[in-house]
């Protein structure tokens, strides 16, 4: 006998492929009742002999008697089904860190772990982080090793071990490539295990289009729906502007796209994303996500594709000013390097290869070790690498930049305000410093607000010991139009030195601040030391 | 629901008609807290026991709010609130809400959350007023009194509604119902003014048009449910015909219905007999469809009753108006709710602390203030508006929102800067706030720094010939000698004052520039600052021929004080002064142990250091900066300046509703005020210096939490 547990599609589909290639003929399913209505269980239950629908919120009682309440709960539902499970039963878990792997954790039964979604069995954390949005138990699961499969009743981890982070190990790991061994089935089988999930239309596919993979932030309480919103705004006027996008929306992704970017083509239809080659034609050249693991399996399928990751979900909102900053320092040095530190490496790579155009030839190069900063580079600085400045104190840093760097150019795209380069004692950087300040123009003037509503100007500060580059910053005069967001980016240098000035000295107010509320917050910490040791 | 689970569910909740509705409602309104917290449910589920059925009440335990026609009459009118599922007392209605954020209390599910619900079904109706459309208004006939103007009729409002009962009693004697048309309404109303049915009903549909609003949340389910493909009705007690609605809703952004079912085309309705679902359910064909709406009877009791799923979505009005400040004028106090309502409980968005700070409290203060400036200055012809720092930052901001042809400017000015140009004509005031003032306050400050940082350092010399040491704190004890040491060098004082006032000499007069007649705005209290600057302007510098003050209030809580009785008016107040408004200037100075005048200007902060004075270069001096409370100030802006935005959307064009009293104006901070605990909760760290002339050596700071703790609260 073989137990499949699956509580979502991807776990679904896995579950049924691997099910076609076992001889075993006694197959059991226990699936959970939140999408069992988004199934066609008759179809389904044609893959296995026997269909079992389970809650999976049942036994959850408190956390003090919840692996308790658990095993009760499994223990009634095989008694009531008939089931015993015996050491010739082989069991494949996934969503093993619901009540079900707790269950098998309890009962001491070896199973196979299935993945939770294709390659994140290598970013359990990401998983064990979003349940914390939403579950009281985690902690109790963690423990047991069911976000990263180190349960110790664990025989095997079914999983895509291509699509996995390229450091990551684990003996147990047994490679299952779904959208392959689904190529490998007939035709018939292939058409019967998409029915599953409802009918597909075939979709047909405008020249020149991406295919864009939602996920479903605002439902899983990892931001709100508006930031949603403007996250994929960003993404698709930064980086398909001159493409139709097709959005295939997460099925569980809520927002109403058609409403909130009118020119987007949103796929009604829900379904896995692995069925994309059996159902569009012509395939897109390009298939683009933040983080959606659904792009694991596709990357094959398609000529190009972009994505994220999990560290963009958070800074998005910087990207005017990475994007600027990019553009800049293309601009005053085409065959140079531009090397980073603090700057997400994937927006990067993505802005030179999508949003900007070709003809600049420039290497991007990640900082590890201020050792490896060379004199001809550009330097883009954003978030403090603590790790970089290991021991440094804010204003030996700011020296740093502002003395010792061997960069002679550096741009702060400044996106926590921290001002890097700012040190109230030392003023000499204001003579190398030049802002560039990015304005946003509203372009709707019906405007829902609730939506987005941040026109605030953005500024980056370039430092430069070249003269002729700091004069280039002055004049620097470029614009962005965002046509989802209705917005249009502008940067228009300075016409007289006073106009800079200002600016420098709005900057330098700005730093102050934000310098002397971080010296009071050092203070009442070491206060609060003072008074414990009292 | 296993079998023993049905029994006991039966027994604990269904066999009490009482304690089903009250429970199951709960359940309905906090569904997420049923899913994580099933032993608070079994608590309040016992308790509904104990109250019904052990003790046989006959009144509401938690649900109060009269919506259910089974609950008894008695209770109808009297209000009490619920809050976090406990019953407050009528006495706490007229308090502040403090636990936390108003946007948080109700607790209303999230749109993308409620949607995966309706997207079970097939058709999703909808209610149409005060679910998917709402009136600006914390009662929907309030908007009849916006007609008296247009039609110029006296007493417009009670005979709309007059008219429109008289309409009702006709059709029931003709037809057997209750059912009219607006037609129906205006043929009543044309009878008893004269006012012709077509000009009637053009004029209320258009003004209904202009005014009314799509609800946010329900324009986004909309959103969401039509990106399904889902179909979507409308169904109304209402007495605009099917096209007249639905231009109503497109007006609104609402569009994309299959269809709108109105009552008055139909003769029946949803609320008494529900006859109108039949009708509805009947085009269905079969279909599962699921009913949100705000009213209990007719949107859930009736629409069950003919097999549809519902969904009871609590009225925003119902849900803010236990937080809503009580006593204001009909007219301003529910446009004032109907708005705040809409934006904290459509259940769109929650909203932090300090911005609902100045959008429910601040708002209507600021934009009614401002407002008032720009009449008296038009009636005054008045050339320039001054906005002094630091209160003018958001007092220009929400000016430049309304304002359109007075030349305005926000300028620098400040008590230090007061004193310092000012010195040669009033030297009480200088050596009251220079001394006094820190005195009374308990001020922590060396004679050293105090000299200093007012700018007399070259006074230090002279100490010694009182026999006072400049490292000794300021108390009572010393400053009568150091008073004594002012004056006596008071001519030298002048002198070193001299240069700074003749710096502000030079800045205003390229800030007045031509201008002759000038107002000057502050937030009050005694008017010294604008009394200081408008005399400086008109007769020592004679930059312009007359300035006015304009005050937010007046506070001379010192009876000597005749600032406020000047009959030449050249101070105006707004809110209250002691010859105007007097109840509400008594409650403000007298309660709560002077705190009034600390806590009322937390709105008009600014996320800017103090003015000081403007320093040989001509560059700009400041004073310490209380950068801790930046964040909090802007955020509480942004809350006044979004209140100021949506009411100006809403009400611009209507001066009746545009000219906030100066009572109404106050009502708001008045219910915050009777209660510090609101303040005490979310402003205890809000730092600031009390007095001028701040210590720089030590930049101790005081915060609310301090004042209040040396005041015993």
């Amino acid at each position: 006998m073989i137990i499949y547990h699956a509580i979502s599609f991807y776990q679904t589909l896995v579950c049924t492929v691997h099910s076609c290639i076992q001889e075993e003929s006694e197959k059991i399913l226990f699936f959970t009742t939140s999408i069992k209505e988004n199934v066609d269980t008759r179809e389904l239950e044609k893959f296995f002999s026997k269909v079992i629908y389970i809650d999976i919120r049942k036994g959850f009682e408190n956390l003090e008697k919840y692996q308790e309440s658990v095993t009760n709960y499994f223990d009634s539902v095989l008694e009531k089904n008939e089931i015993v499970i015996d050491e010739k039963t082989v069991i494949y878990s996934g969503g093993s860190h619901y009540n079900f792997g707790v269950y098998l954790s309890a009962k001491q039964l070896p199973f196979y772990y299935i993945e939770e979604a294709c390659g994140l069995l290598s970013d359990a954390e990401h998983v064990k982080n979003i349940d914390r949005n939403n579950r009281a138990e985690v902690d109790v699961i963690d423990g047991l090793g069911l976000y990263d499969g180190t349960n110790p009743n664990i025989i095997g981890i079914i999983c895509n071990v291509n699509e996995q982070r390229m450091d990551y190990t684990n003996p147990k790991m047994i490679h299952f490539d779904t959208l392959q061994q689904m190529k490998n089935l007939d035709v018939r089988t292939i058409q019967n295990i998409m029915k599953i999930f409802g009918t597909v239309e075939r979709v047909a596919v405008p020249k020149n289009s991406v295919i864009f993979l939602s996920q479903h932030y605002a439902n899983l309480n990892m931001m709100s729906y508006e930031r949603q919103a403007l996250l994929y705004g960003l993404v698709f006027d930064y980086f398909f502007a001159d493409k139709n996008i097709l959005i295939k929306k997460h099925p569980a992704d809520f927002m109403a796209y058609e409403a909130v970017y009118p020119d987007v083509q949103v796929i009604r239809e829900s379904f896995l994303s692995e069925f994309i080659p059996f159902i569009m034609t012509p395939i897109p050249q390009m298939v683009g996500t933040i983080s959606s693991t659904g792009i694991n399996a596709l990357r094959s399928v398609f000529e190009k594709s972009m994505e994220f990751d999990f560290d963009f979900e958070d800074s998005f909102e910087s990207i005017h000013r990475i994007y600027f900053a990019l553009v800049f320092s293309l601009t005053i040095g085409k065959a140079r390097t531009i090397s980073y530190v603090g700057v997400n490496t994937k927006v990067l790579d993505n802005l030179c290869r999508y949003a900007i155009g070709n003809g600049f030839d420039v290497a991007l190069k990640k900082i590890d070790s201020l050792s490896d900063i060379g004199a001809k580079s550009i330097l883009l600085v954003d978030r403090m690498a603590e790790e970089l400045f290991a021991g440094m104190s804010r204003e030996e840093m700011a020296e740093y930049f502002v003395k010792k760097c061997p960069a002679q150019n550096i741009v702060f795209i400044n996106s926590d305000k921290d001002y890097l380069f700012y040190s109230p004692r030392d003023k000499s950087f204001s003579e190398n410093i030049v802002p560039i300040v990015i304005k946003k123009r509203n372009l709707d003037s019906n405007r829902d607000y609730e939506m987005y509503d941040d026109f605030t100007d953005e500024t980056i500060y370039v430092l430069s010991k070249e003269r002729g580059v700091r004069q280039m910053a002055m004049n620097f005069s470029q614009s962005k139009q965002l046509d989802n967001l209705k917005v249009e980016l502008h940067v228009d240098g300075f016409k007289t030195e006073e106009q800079m000035q200002i600016s420098v000295l709005q900057g330098m107010l700005e730093a102050t601040e934000q310098r002397l509320l971080y010296y009071m917050k050092i203070c009442k910490e070491q206060e609060e030391l003072l008074k414990i040791r009292k | 629901m296993g079998k023993l689970k049905s029994q006991i569910y039966n027994f604990l909740v269904r066999k009490n008609e009482n304690v089903q509705y009250e429970y199951e409602r709960y359940v309905m309104e906090n569904i997420q807290e049923h899913y994580e917290s099933h032993a608070k449910h079994w608590k309040i589920l016992w308790k509904l026991n104990w109250h019904y059925r052990i003790r046989k009440n006959s009144t509401p335990l938690i649900f109060w709010d009269g919506l259910d026609e089974t609950r008894p009459s008695s209770i109808k009118n009297k209000t009490l609130v619920k809050n976090n599922g406990k019953v407050k007392k009528e006495r706490d209605k007229l308090l502040a809400y403090v636990d936390g954020a108003e946007s948080e209390a109700f607790k209303r599910t999230y749109v993308h959350h409620i949607v995966k619900r309706y997207l079970k079904y097939d058709v999703v109706s909808f209610d149409a007023f005060d679910t998917l459309v709402l009136r600006p208004f914390a009662n929907p006939t309030d908007l009849f009194f916006l007609l008296e103007k247009l039609f110029e009729q006296r007493d417009f409002h009670k005979i709309r509604i007059e008219c429109e009962n008289k309409a009702r009693e006709r059709a029931m004697v003709i037809r057997g119902n209750r059912e009219v048309t607006i037609d129906d309404v205006y043929y009543e109303i044309e009878r008893v003014t004269g006012i012709k049915k077509e000009e009637g009903i053009r004029k209320e549909f258009e003004l209904e048009k202009k005014l009314c609003f799509a609800n946010p949340y329900m324009k986004r389910v909309l959103d969401i449910l039509k990106s399904y493909g889902k179909e979507i009705y409308v169904i109304s007690d209402m007495y605009y015909p099917k096209n007249m609605m639905a231009e109503l809703m497109e007006a609104c952004g609402l569009k994309g219905f299959k269809d709108v079912i109105v009552s008055c085309d139909y003769n029946c309705n949803k609320n008494e007999q529900g006859m109108l679902y039949k009708i509805f359910v009947k085009q269905l064909r079969g279909k599962s469809v699921i009913h949100v709406g705000d009213n209990w009877r007719a949107d859930i009791v009736m629409a069950e009753k003919y097999g549809l799923q519902t969904h009871y979505y609590k009225g925003v009005n119902a849900v803010g108006e236990q937080y809503r400040a009580d006593g204001m004028s009909e007219l301003i106090g529910s446009g004032y709710a109907g708005i705040v309502n809409a934006r904290l409980h459509c259940g769109l968005k929650r909203y932090p602390i300090y911005y609902e700070y100045g959008y429910v409290y601040g708002g209507i203060y600021v934009l009614g203030f401002c407002n008032y400036i720009l009449n008296y200055a038009r009636a005054n012809q008045i050339d320039k508006i001054l906005f002094l720092a630091r209160d003018g930052d958001v007092y220009s901001k929400v000016f430049k929102k309304i304002n359109s042809d007075i030349n305005y400017e926000y300028t620098y000015w400040s008590r230090m800067a007061n004193a310092v140009a000012t010195i040669s004509q009033d030297r009480y005031s200088f050596i009251n706030r220079l001394l006094d003032g820190k005195v009374a306050n308990n001020i922590s400050i060396t004679i050293s720094a105090l000299l200093k940082s007012s700018g007399l350092e070259s006074l230090l010399v002279y100490l010694k010939n009182y026999r006072v040491n400049q490292n000794e704190f300021l108390s009572k004890n010393n400053a009568l000698i150091l008073q004594d040491m002012l004056l006596d060098h008071y001519d030298e004082i002048a002198e070193i004052y001299a240069k700074k006032e003749s710096k502000l000499r030079d800045y205003y007069r390229k800030v007045v520039g031509d201008s002759k007649r000038i107002a000057i705005v502050d937030v009050g209290w005694t008017g010294s600052n604008v009394e200081g600057l408008s005399k400086k302007l008109t007769k020592d510098w004679k930059i312009c021929d007359y300035a006015v003050g304009i005050l937010a209030a007046s506070n001379g809580w010192n009876k000597n004080i005749t600032t406020a009785y000047d009959q030449n008016a050249t101070i105006q107040p707004y809110l209250f002064s002691r010859s105007y408004n007097r109840a509400e200037f008594d409650s403000f100075v007298l309660s709560n142990n002077h705190l009034g005048t600390t806590l009322f200007e937390i709105f008009t902060q600014s996320p800017t250091p103090s003015f000081k004075e403007i320093g040989e270069n001509d560059e700009f001096k400041f004073d310490v900066p209380e950068v801790e409370n930046y964040q909090m100030i802007k955020e509480i802006h942004k809350g006044i300046l979004d209140f100021a935005k949506e009411y100006i959307r809403l009400f611009g064009e209507y001066p009746i509703m545009m000219n906030i009293s100066g009572y109404d104006a106050y009502m708001p901070f008045r219910k915050v005020f009777r209660d510090l605990a609101y303040f005490k909760k979310y402003f205890s760290n809000m730092a600031f210096s009390v007095s001028m002339f701040s210590d720089k050596e030590t930049q101790s700071m005081e915060t609310i939490g301090n004042i209040m703790s040396n005041k015993g609260i």
